[in-house]
């Protein structure tokens, strides 16, 4: 039986301890850590990278379907 | 190479350094032991206007102090109009002062309201059909927080007694023995309060401070004489020792103090007087108020007649509890205290902590301006209050 339980009264901080300090409030997610974190999808950075390379050229995408006589193609690439 | 093991500084309780210890109240209610021994041996009063300090062992946890004073008085002369104050007999400790561990004054309270609180503090306590008499002969039975193992005064003849408000009618040796216990914890199950005192850095000190002649006695005939000489006191410590489990000193929660500490107001007059608490501010909780009102040297009997509206307020005007008359506050304080308390001694309780003290008790640091309120029909003729509360506070708030 605590006297904080029974009376309400504040508990006591043991000498020399003090009240740690405010931290900014931190959301949480479900990104890898490390350098598996540059590669996940979940990370809005592996994105931003994958729109920077098709912009600068660095990879490129192309392919096409045929259905009969008709062909569709198409390309993301540096024109 | 071993792994070094780190010694930390002794840790501080109640303002002492101790032993390694843990705070467990569980396992320290399971293995603690109860002990009853003298702190102090029967010993001669100092006298009456004087007082006995006396210097507490240091040992184990101590929940409570149980005083005792008893002899014979011995009235010579020619009696006279030998009368006895309302003060008699259980002012005839004017003051308990305790001081522990760099706190003074824990206790600061009179005897009367250290009487009172065996009965509001323990319900197992009553003074049903114990006989006493107050103001006039007529036995009374009640209300006198009188137990039967008690004597205020009385030769055996029919007429010889020492009582408050009345002659005393014959010169005798009156025996008397009162007792009074001291409260150190707040209450005597979970032991939060009590003092620490396994330590030579332990300083525990009670100070019983006498009432002067003049006090106790409201006239004295003048060839009468009269004699403490033959009264003595003793204290008894109810003390808990700390338990050794798994090689550790294992204690109760001792974060707190227990405080009861008494003021007295005049300049009452009639209406609503409005009196101040003073000391109360964060990290102090209230736990009871006690109040009586004397007019003329004799307390003011709680009831219709004597008193209107009572009530305790905070702040601007918030009134969490009021009654329209005195009479209600008697009847509420017989309920919750299973004594009659306002009848004779004309006290008056306001309890926050009997019934469930978690919900009820007052946290004065969001109380602001504290303060109870006594509203009386009449003036008194020199009329004053002398209010007591009782505090939990921890160690650094001071008290």
């Amino acid at each position: 039986m605590y006297a904080c339980d029974i009376y309400g009264c504040s508990p006591q901080v043991p000498a020399g301890t003090g009240v740690a300090a405010p931290t900014a409030y931190m959301g949480t997610d479900d990104i890898a850590v490390g350098v598996k974190g540059l590669l996940d999808p979940n990370n809005p950075l592996f994105w931003f990278g994958v729109v920077l390379a098709v912009t600068f050229g660095a990879v490129g995408m192309a392919g096409s379907v045929r259905l009969g006589r008709a062909r569709l193609s198409g390309s993301l690439d540096k024109a | 190479m071993a792994p070094k093991t780190m010694t930390p500084s002794a840790p501080m309780l109640q303002g002492v350094q101790a032993p390694d210890v843990v705070v467990d109240p569980p396992t320290f209610y399971r293995y603690t032991r109860r002990m009853r021994f003298p702190m102090r041996a029967q010993t001669a009063i100092a006298g009456l206007g004087t007082s006995d300090s006396v210097q507490l062992k240091k040992t184990g946890v101590v929940a409570g102090l149980e005083v005792r004073i008893g002899g014979s008085v011995v009235i010579g002369g020619t009696i006279g109009t030998t009368t006895m104050s309302y003060e008699w007999p259980y002012n005839l400790v004017k003051a308990f002062k305790l001081s522990a561990n760099g706190q003074s004054n824990l206790i600061d309270a009179r005897g009367l309201t250290i009487k009172a609180w065996d009965f509001i503090g323990n319900g197992d306590v009553n003074d049903r059909g114990v006989q006493q008499r107050i103001g006039n002969a007529t036995a009374k039975y009640q209300g006198t927080l009188s137990l039967a193992s008690e004597d205020w005064g009385g030769t055996g003849a029919a007429a010889n007694f020492m009582a408050p408000g009345l002659n005393v009618a014959a010169i005798a040796t009156y025996p008397i023995d009162l007792t009074y216990f001291i409260p150190l914890a707040a209450d005597q199950v979970s032991l939060v309060g009590s003092i620490y005192g396994q330590s030579q850095a332990t300083n525990l000190n009670l100070e019983i401070v006498y009432s002067s002649q003049a006090e106790l006695f409201s006239a004295v005939g003048g060839a009468a004489t009269i004699s403490f000489a033959g009264v003595t006191f003793d204290v008894t410590g109810v003390v808990y020792s700390i338990p050794n489990v798994g090689g550790r000193y294992v204690v109760p929660d001792l974060s707190q103090f227990h405080q009861i500490s008494e003021f007295r107001q005049g300049g009452l007059v009639s209406g609503a007087n409005e009196v101040n608490l003073p000391g109360t501010g964060a990290g102090r909780t209230l736990l009871r108020l006690l109040w009586n009102v004397y007019s003329s040297a004799t307390p003011l009997a709680m009831n219709a007649t004597n008193f209107s509206d009572v009530a305790w307020k905070y702040g601007g005007n918030d009134v969490p509890e009021t009654l329209p008359n005195g009479q209600k506050l008697r009847a509420l304080n017989e309920r919750q205290t299973g004594c009659d308390i306002g009848a004779n001694w004309g006290l008056a309780l306001w309890d926050f902590a009997s019934q469930h003290a978690l919900r009820d008790a007052v946290d004065t640091g969001s109380t602001s301006d504290l303060r109870i309120v006594i509203g009386l029909v009449s003036s008194p003729t020199n009329g004053y209050v002398q209010l007591a509360q009782e505090n939990l506070f921890a160690g650094a708030v001071g008290a």
